[in-house]
This record gives C-alpha cells, structure tokens and sequence, in this order.
C-alpha cells in the first residue's frame, strides 16, 4: 500500500491551535473597523440632522424665533427629543423618518444677545446617540438676524 | 510527496490575508469615518462662516443705518452722491476708506465667537477673517431724469430744488468670510456672499408744491369744437362736477381747495384757435415751439413756501353792506369811469369790468335773515369776479383768502382804508395796507424757464371770469364768457405762515384733537393731443417703463420723481395686508413696498418711512382709500414719527376709462397724511362742505377769528390730503367730491421748525451746505436686502 502523505492530527490542532491565536486579534481588528464603520455612519446621520435642522431653523425666520422664544409654540427649543415621527410633522403623507434615526436625540437652545436692539438669536443644536461603548454628541449651531430698523 | 508543515504555513498565509484584508478594513473604515468627521467639520464651518456673515451685515447695516457723525451713512451718502451714472460716465463713487474700524469683522461677531468656544468646539474652529467691502455703487438708472435739466426749475432760482446728493442709488455690500480648523489646520472654509443695498430718497416728490401736476389737462380728442366744449363746459359749468374743478379754492365751485404752492395747467377754450392745441394743452409741440397760452403753468414759490396776495388783483365779493358800496361810489374821483381809465393803462385795455368792492362772502344753507340781508345790500344779483392781470398774478380768493378783499387801484381811492396794501376789513379799518407785490405768485414758463424774450413774448392773456351769484336762489351762472378770460386760479396764502398757522391752532399741541385722532383709530385713452408727449415719456406698455428712446423733457417733472420707481422697490407684496404691523395694528413702514393692489378700508396709523407703490390697475381692487391714513406723532403730539409716500401708476396707453384708474378716495371724513402720487388724479366721491361757516371758516373774517380747530372739522366731513399731491393727469371731472391739500407743516421733510414757527425746508436747504446735507441725511434710507445676491464657498478638504 502507497504511504499517503497529508497532515497528521497533531498537525493540524497545532494550525488550528496557531490559527485561532493568530485571528483572535483579527476578529478584534474586524470589530474595531466594523464599529468605526458604524460611526461614521451614526455622525453622518448626526450631520444630515445637523445641517437639515440648522436649515430649518433658519428658514422660520428672526421673527418667528423670537415669537418662539417668549411663546413657545411650534416647539423650536427641546431637550433631547428623539428623532422620530414623520419628517414633515404637519404634512400628514410625509415619510417618516427611519427607525435607525431613533437612537439620536437632538436638543435645541435660543439665546439672544444681551445688547440693546438686539437683533440677533444665537441657535445652539446638539445631536446626541449611542455609540456601544459611550455617547456621542455633536454641536451645530448659527446665528439668525433681523434686517432693518 | 511530504507535505509535514505545510498546513503551518497555509495558516500562517492565510491568516496573513486576513491580517492584511483586517488591516485594510480597519485602515478602510478609519479613513470612512475621518472623513465623515471632515465633511460634519466642513458642514458646521460653512454654518459658522454664514452665521458670521449675517451677524456681520447686520452690524455694517445698523452702522450704514446709523445718521450719527458716527455711523457710515453720512459718508456713504456724500461718497454716493459722486457717482454717475454708467451713461454718463464718472466714477462709481466708492472709498474704500469708508469702512474704518470695520475694515475686519472677526472679533466683532459676538453670536459666531459664543458658539465657537463654546458650543461647536469640537473642531477649534478659528475665524480667520471677515473682510467687508463695498462695490458698483451708482445711481438707480431714472431714465431721462439722470438728466438733472429735466426736473422742474423755479426761475426764482439759480439752481434746482435739488442736487447731487438728492438721487437714488444702489451698491453691493460684499463679505469675504474665512473659518479654518485649528486642529486640523489645512481645512479652511472660504465663503464670500454679497447682498444688495438700495439707498434711497424717501422723501415726498415734489415737496415744495401742494400740488403738482406734470402734464395736466386730460382729453381724449384732438378736435378743436370738441376740446373747446370740454374745456368750456368745465369752466362754465360750475354745478357739474368738471366746472367745480376748474376753479380752485372758489367756495361752492371748486372740488380742490389748495393751501401751497401749486403748479396745474391752465386750459383757455376761447383761444382754441391759437394754436393746434385747441386752447387746451401745455405740451411742446415742434410745429409751434414758442409756449403758447397753455404752456403756461400757474406757478408761486416763496420761501415761505406760501403766496402772498397781489396787490394788483380783483374783489371776489360784494360789498359788506350798501353804504360801503354806496360810499365808495359817491366818493369824489371814485368813479368806475376813473377804474376803467386805471384798467386802460395797467391792464392793456383788457380789463373793462368794475371794481367790486370787498363784502361777505355768500354761503349755501342761508337763513331767512341771510337771504333778507343779502337781497337788500346787494340786490338779487351779486356779481362776482376772478382773475388776472397781465402780469400774470392771480386775484386771491377762496376760504384761504383774507375775505373780505377788494380791489383798489393804485390810482382810485388811494387813501386811508383803500390805500394799497390796507387791509380789508374796511368795517373798521382807518389806515390799512395791502400786502406788497408778490413777485413769486404768477404765471411761469415751465418749458423755457432760460429764455426770458420767449417767456415775455408769450401771451398769456388775463381777464377776469364773471360769475353771478343770486342771492336769493344760490344759483351761479356764468354769462358768456370774455376772449381771453382765463383760468381762475383763486388762492392765498398768509404772507405770515408762523401767524396763520397760530392762528389756526397748529402750534404744537394746540391742534384739534379731530385732525389727528379721529382714528378710531385708523391719459381714457390718453388725450389724443398728449399722446406724442406721453409715448415719448413713458414709451409702450403697462406702468412705468422706461422708453428705450429716452428724451429730454426739460423742467417738466417734479422733485424727488422717480421714473423707474421699481427699481427703487424694496419689498414685493400682493397687497396691503402684507406690511408688517405692529402689535398695536399700526404699520411699520421701512422701505418701497411694491404692491399688486391697495385698498384700505379702515382708518390705519402708520410709524416709520415707507413708499407705497400700485403700478398696475386690478379692476376687482382698484386703488381705494376709504378711512384715515396718518402717522403716529411724537410727544409733542404732532410732530410724525415717519412719512408715507403713495405712489399710484396704474398708465396704460390703451386704456379707455381713467375715471377707473384715478385714486379713488371714498366718502368723507378720510385724512392722508402722506405724499401723494397718482397718474390719472384723484376721483373723491364725497365730502362736499357746502357751508363753510359750518366748518368754522368765516370768509368775512380775519383767520385769527376762524375756529382754531377748521382743519379739524374738515377732517371730519371733507378729505385731507395732509402732505402734497402730484399727478400727472389733472382729470378734474371724474372728482365727484371735494378735497383739500395741505402742506404738511409739521412734517420735517416739508417744513422746519423753528421755535415757535415754521420755514419751508427748501429756504433752510438753500441757506447753507450743512444744511442741504442735513435734510439729504434726513430723507435717504440705507436698506440692506435679506436676500443674497451672490454666494460661494471654497476650501474645506483635506490639502
């Protein structure tokens, strides 16, 4: 009988053995890039929230702010309100936004300069999420002004 | 074949790929997420960079806003006013000194610097720079009144109304804008934005006049009968509502009572074969270029801003009581025949009438004992007359005259009460005085103001207007009327503005409470004759539009008038409803609002200075005021806080009904405290005052005896124009109910005040340099448009 040549048992535990201490790292490797992946997905939903509701704010207007400052009525200013409902709230066949948006949370806070004939409304918007190992937060903000005497 | 080790090595490589693909991912997914980073830090550097730039035009508006020797407006203005038109070549009057410690903006923008440190801190954004500058300032193009010869030139003058500083102009306000990332210092975002800037003269057109009318008469026929029935019947039929516009200020006859200086042409339907314009137009016609008659323009410019009387002029009214008419008769030397002699040698023998001697002057409504008393001094027939002399000076009259007045040659009864210049309540009077001469009430030449031979040579023929009055029946019929009887322009104004208006309660805080507060508070188918003028001013189409083939139509247009008012339009708006209100209701007017239509009807108080401006006709919302417009006053209660110009153009060449496209002013009781501008005139529709004693007017009275609150009353049951009035058609027949026009006195754009009195602003603009500058500063408004012109960005990658 023709002596066959393969691996022996003991051959292939010991790669098995080498190959599994060996990838060990690799998976990490492969989480860490996987996790970075999600990231960088998660800031840029955060940013398409930032410069969507920065943009917003900005089309209400000086006047509408500052109406929204002394009586709140359409909800400019929140605290950590998730992301969620329809993109549109006063357009009933508006999409909603998607469910992945829920794990982010955005607040939002009007201040006015303290001088005389103020006519500017600095706007601060934070956009918080979770990340698996810690929370994330991102700030945006602009300044709206009024025109005129 | 031994292969003992060979599944190490298989491991080994293939764990090698793995390492090499893990690293690749890894390598892969960081370079992902560092460039999601980049594109959020690229995103809020852009959002800080337009934050800085709003917040930075918003400071260069306030300082460009700002009036002070302080603030850029002042200089910006004088910088402005050297620019020229691009026609016209010149420079386009930019200094780039004009910004001074504005020159870079980065540590001025408080709001951008707050968020940078302390809430989009992620980054170490850095404002690196933001750089203001000021570009292509020239005046806002006004067709052929770039041309300055083509305003309106008082021959009291050397100069015009206006000057250099007086014109519109526009500019672009640029920012160049540059945030950069300190912890990734190679990223920096760019961002440069411009935005518009008007800076505009908002004060009233035509301010030195009540009224002005730039073309006016206006008829749809070139037929010479047609043109003098028209104009005839308007003259001489006074209870139709066209002959109650011919005559002005002429109690029961006229619809337009006029306190100012007036410009309004002047139509002669009996010298309708002088020329090819039928008696009836003062429009420049090539074929006969010397001004006739109707080029002529009733005219008076003093630095009061009001007429005086003449001396030479014709009583209105009877006399008071029989033996003042019989007294002066039976006087040695004081026959009719001596005043016939006397009108032989000063009048040119045009003038064959008797003198008619001062007296009361007859009302509507007259009680039995009025009637009674009427008929037994006077008869059953008064005789009155209006008109002029030769000399072009106009026979004072009306409720804004000294009534009783009378005529006194200079050669009959030149003594104790009839003595030239002798006041004319004769009742008790001893040793009275006619005013002066006034050499600023006359006639003028509009079309050839530097020609003085052509000026003297045209005949602009004086005669008086008959009317009698019955005393028993009120009724006024005209005989048939003279040659050359003319227009019968019938108005005063105090030589004395401070007294009159003293008089008349206008001294701060001395104003009835009606007149301000009673708010509850609140060319038919052009004239054929005109047509070559107008087409040659506006050119084809709708509204104001500039006539490709610009011409020059020299001294024809008012002060201040824009001939492409659009251009000067700041906001755009379907119609009233859409200015901004305070939370009070009131208006906040802040600019040149163009709107589709206009209609109010409640009474509306407006703060601020604002144009609005109507240029089209909408047949469903005509042009309608029906309710007060008037401005919130200061503390001294009448002083505006703001002024209102009304701009109505509704101009369409084929248009065959301009009774619909006049401004319409409905019912009575409406005052407009504004400048006022409508093409095709004003239709009132109410507002008669037929008894003006009612309205405490007492024409056989001195003004310091009327009712200090007369205006008020009129406010009440009449319509005020309480600012000036210019059109360009005069339209006197479609006015079916009366209108008064005041200048505005306490309005600084019009008047300044002066301690106790009052002076017409163009005598303080004369007097000196600072102070044309002062009023140029006070009338122009810098306005910064919200909108952008132009924006870009570049930057922000990783270099």
């Amino acid at each position: 009988m023709n002596k066959r040549s393969a691996f022996s048992t003991p051959e292939l535990l010991m790669t098995i053995v080498v190959f599994s201490f060996g990838l060990l790292p690799l998976i990490v490797l492969f989480q860490s890039s996987h996790k970075q992946t999600a990231q960088a997905k998660n800031l840029m939903v955060a940013h398409s929230l930032g410069r969507t509701i920065i943009s917003e704010i900005k089309a209400l207007g000086f006047e509408t702010l500052e109406s929204e400052m002394r009586n709140p009525k359409i909800g400019v200013v929140h605290t950590s309100r998730p992301v969620t409902g329809p993109l549109v709230p006063s357009d009933a066949e508006s999409i909603n936004y998607p469910e992945y948006y829920q794990r982010f949370n955005t607040s939002v806070k009007l201040e006015r300069a303290s001088t005389e004939n103020n006519k500017k409304i600095r706007v601060e918007l934070d956009v918080e999420w979770k990340e698996p190992n810690r929370k994330f937060n991102l700030g945006f903000g602009t300044v709206i002004v009024r025109y005129g005497p | 074949m031994n292969r003992r080790g060979f599944a190490y090595l298989v491991a080994v490589l293939i764990l090698g790929l793995l390492a090499f693909m893990g690293m690749f991912l890894q390598q892969s997914s960081s370079a992902e997420y560092s460039q999601a980073a980049v594109s959020v830090y690229r995103t809020m550097a852009r959002q800080l960079a337009e934050a800085a730039a709003d917040e930075a035009c918003v400071l260069l508006e306030e300082r460009f806003r700002d009036k002070t020797v302080t603030g850029f407006m002042q200089q910006l203005l004088w910088q402005a006013s050297s620019s020229r038109p691009p026609k016209l070549g010149g420079s386009t009057g930019l200094n780039p000194t004009l910004l001074h410690d504005f020159t870079d903006l980065k540590d001025k923008v408080t709001q951008v610097l707050t968020l940078k440190d302390y809430h989009m801190t992620r980054a170490g954004f850095e404002i690196e720079k933001i750089l203001p500058s000021i570009k292509d300032c020239r005046p806002i193009p006004q067709g052929p009144l770039d041309y300055d010869e083509n305003y309106h030139h008082s021959p009291d003058r050397t100069s015009k109304f206006d000057n250099h500083y007086s014109k519109d102009w526009y500019l672009t306000l640029q920012l160049e804008v540059t945030v950069s990332l300190q912890k990734r210092r190679k990223i920096k975002i760019d961002y440069t934005v411009s935005r518009d800037v008007k800076l505009l003269n908002m004060g009233p057109i035509g301010r030195n006049y009540s009224l002005f009318s730039i073309i006016g008469h206006h008829l749809n026929t070139s037929d010479t009968t047609e043109v003098q029935r028209i104009l005839r019947n308007e003259m001489n039929t006074p209870d139709s509502p066209g002959g109650r516009l011919f005559l002005w200020n002429m109690p029961f006859q006229s619809r337009v009572y006029i306190h100012g200086p007036t410009i309004i042409a002047l139509e002669n339907p009996e010298l309708v074969a002088d020329n090819q314009n039928s008696g009836a137009f003062n429009i420049y016609d090539p074929k006969y270029p010397i001004p006739g008659n109707n080029q002529a323009f009733q005219y008076n410019d003093t630095f009061f801003g009001m007429s005086y009387f003449p001396t030479v002029a014709r009583a209105i009214f009877p006399s008071k009581s029989l033996w003042d008419a019989i007294s002066i008769w039976y006087r040695e030397g004081k026959t009719t025949k001596e005043d016939q002699l006397a009108n032989q040698s000063i009048y040119h023998g045009l003038y064959t009438h008797k003198t008619v001697y001062g007296g009361i002057l007859p009302h509507k409504n007259k009680s039995l004992g009025e009637i009674l008393t009427g008929v037994s001094t006077s008869g059953l027939q008064d005789t009155y007359f209006k008109g002029t002399n030769i000399n072009q000076k106009f026979m004072p009259g009306g409720p804004f005259c000294r009534t009783p007045w009378k005529y006194v040659s200079e050669t009959l009864m030149g003594e104790d009460r009839y003595l030239p210049n002798s006041k004319a309540d004769f009742d008790k009077a001893v040793q009275k005085k006619f005013p002066k001469d006034d050499p600023h009430l006359r006639i003028e030449h509009r079309w050839h103001k530097d020609d003085t031979e052509v000026a003297e040579q045209t005949r602009i023929y004086s005669r008086v207007y008959e009317i009698k009055y019955n005393n028993l029946t009120n009724n006024i019929t005209t005989p048939a009327p003279e040659k050359h009887v003319e227009f019968s322009l019938s108005y005063f104004n105090d030589p004395d503005p401070e007294g009159f208006l003293g008089k008349l309660g206008f001294a701060a805080g001395a104003v009835g409470g009606s007149f301000f507060n009673a708010i509850a508070l609140p060319f038919e188918a052009v004239g054929a004759l005109a047509m070559p003028l107008i087409n040659k001013i506006f050119g084809p189409g709708e509204g104001i539009a500039l006539n490709p083939a610009e011409q020059n139509f020299p001294n024809l247009f008012p002060t201040n008038f824009k001939y492409n008012y659009r251009a000067s339009a700041t906001r755009r708006m379907k119609d009233e409803s859409e200015i901004p209100r305070d939370a009070e209701g009131r208006w906040i007017l802040n600019g040149v609002y163009w709107l589709d239509s206009f209609q109010v009807e409640a009474p509306v108080v407006y703060v601020g200075t604002g144009t609005i401006m109507v240029t089209r006709y909408d047949a469903n919302r005509p042009f309608k005021i029906k309710g007060s417009i008037v401005a919130l006053k200061a503390a001294d209660k009448v002083t505006p806080l703001g002024h209102l110009n009304l701009f109505y153009h509704p101009y369409q060449p084929t248009a065959t009904n301009t009774r619909e496209r006049a401004m319409i002013i409905d019912g009575s009781g409406n005052l407009i405290e504004a400048g006022v501008f409508s093409c095709y005139g004003i239709r009132t529709t109410g507002g008669d005052i037929p008894d003006l004693t009612k309205v405490g007017i007492y024409p056989d009275q001195p003004t310091d005896k009327w009712d200090p609150n007369c205006l008020g009353k009129i406010a009440e049951v009449s319509n005020i124009i309480f600012g000036n009035y210019v059109n360009f058609f005069m339209n006197k027949h479609h006015q079916e109910g009366d209108l008064w026009i005041f200048h505005n006195f306490n309005n600084p754009l019009y008047f300044e005040k002066m301690g106790a009195g009052y002076r017409v602003v163009q005598d303080s603009i004369d007097a000196s340099e600072d102070n044309r500058k002062a009023y140029e500063l006070m009338s122009h408004e810098f306005f910064l448009s919200p909108r952008i012109q132009h924006v870009s960005s570049i930057g922000g990658g990783d270099e």
